[in-house]
């Protein structure tokens, strides 16, 4: 069974060939035709759910995401049966993908994994923001659901570590655990390339003075959770 | 480790097993997705499940356990 073309992430029309070979050593290429393309190669199989080819898998997206100035990293695993496929898809969601490539220019993720202990202190909550006199029913509702979700997403027993980080960050993502146990949140911070080095000083730096809690640093990666999630 | 070590409450994850958690979560979990239908070769792990796994483990190298010495 063929792998189809599977798709490492999407790229500005700018970008160019060659771009050196895939997880199986096949050759990349771009397949496109608007302001959005991906790089893609030609799998003589789909690739194994093991560790040898996410290792691979992330490599080559890693080598990729150096060399041009925007990438949106595809999830593993994903392949489209022929050009015409992928490139109707493509253009389907190309504003979208294009406003995601413009945000993720130049920058990279950093990833923390939050743990509490059983004393850990938790923070004061931010003051609830009075409601909006305007709107209808629906504004309402909708505007108390974004200020529940940032009240939700403060994480304020880490929040001297979030202020001190503020100044890097292109973008956020806070993930809050579901299942129980001391993990809490996961945050996935967007920064700019060349402020890895500042970003993991910060981290080392402040941390120490929140006691109770545990802070798993990593990074940089390429910006995986800054890609589009519902596009399909 | 006391409050006052200044390693106390960072760790990094540096280990085989814990970089293969975070590959699973960024590879598996985000990324741009094209096709709900994720064709994959078979393996012998399941790597949802590892997943679950790696991520409990990751947190009880982290913490100190609790319970008698």
């Amino acid at each position: 069974m063929s792998g189809g073309l599977y798709v490492y992430g999407l790229v500005g029309k700018s970008v160019e060939e060659p771009l050196g070979q895939g997880l199986a050593d096949e050759t990349l290429r771009l397949v496109g035709a608007g302001p959005v393309w991906a790089i893609t190669g030609e799998l003589p199989e789909p690739p194994r759910h093991d560790p040898a080819s996410l290792r691979a898998h992330d490599a080559v997206v890693r080598r990729l995401a150096a060399s041009v100035p925007a990438l949106l990293p595809a999830r593993f695993g994903q392949s489209l049966p022929d050009e015409p496929s992928l490139t109707g898809w493509l253009a389907a969601h190309a504003r979208e993908l294009g406003e995601a490539l413009e945000r993720v220019a130049g920058c990279v993720q950093m990833t923390l994994r939050v743990f509490a202990g059983p004393d850990a202190p938790e923070g004061e909550l931010p003051p609830e923001e009075p409601a909006p006199a305007a709107g209808g029913p629906g504004a309402r509702y909708l505007d108390r659901r974004r200020r529940d979700l940032e009240r939700e997403q403060a994480l304020p027993g880490i929040a001297p570590l979030r202020d001190a980080l503020r100044p890097l960050l292109r973008g956020e993502r806070i993930e809050r655990a579901t299942a129980p146990g001391r993990l809490r949140a996961t945050v996935y911070d967007l920064i700019r390339g060349d402020a890895a080095g500042d970003y993991s000083r910060i981290v080392q730096e402040t941390v120490p003075g929140l006691p109770g809690w545990r802070v798993a640093a990593s990074g940089p990666w390429p910006p995986y959770a800054f890609a589009p999630r519902a596009v399909a | 480790m006391s409050a006052g070590d200044p390693n106390a409450s960072l760790e990094t994850l540096a280990g085989a097993d814990d970089s293969l958690l975070e590959l699973v979560d960024h590879l598996l979990n985000q990324g741009v997705v094209l096709t709900g239908d994720v064709i994959l070769g078979l393996a012998g792990v399941d790597l949802i499940y590892a997943r679950l796994s790696l991520l409990l483990c990751a947190a009880d190298r982290l913490l100190p356990r609790e319970g008698p010495p």
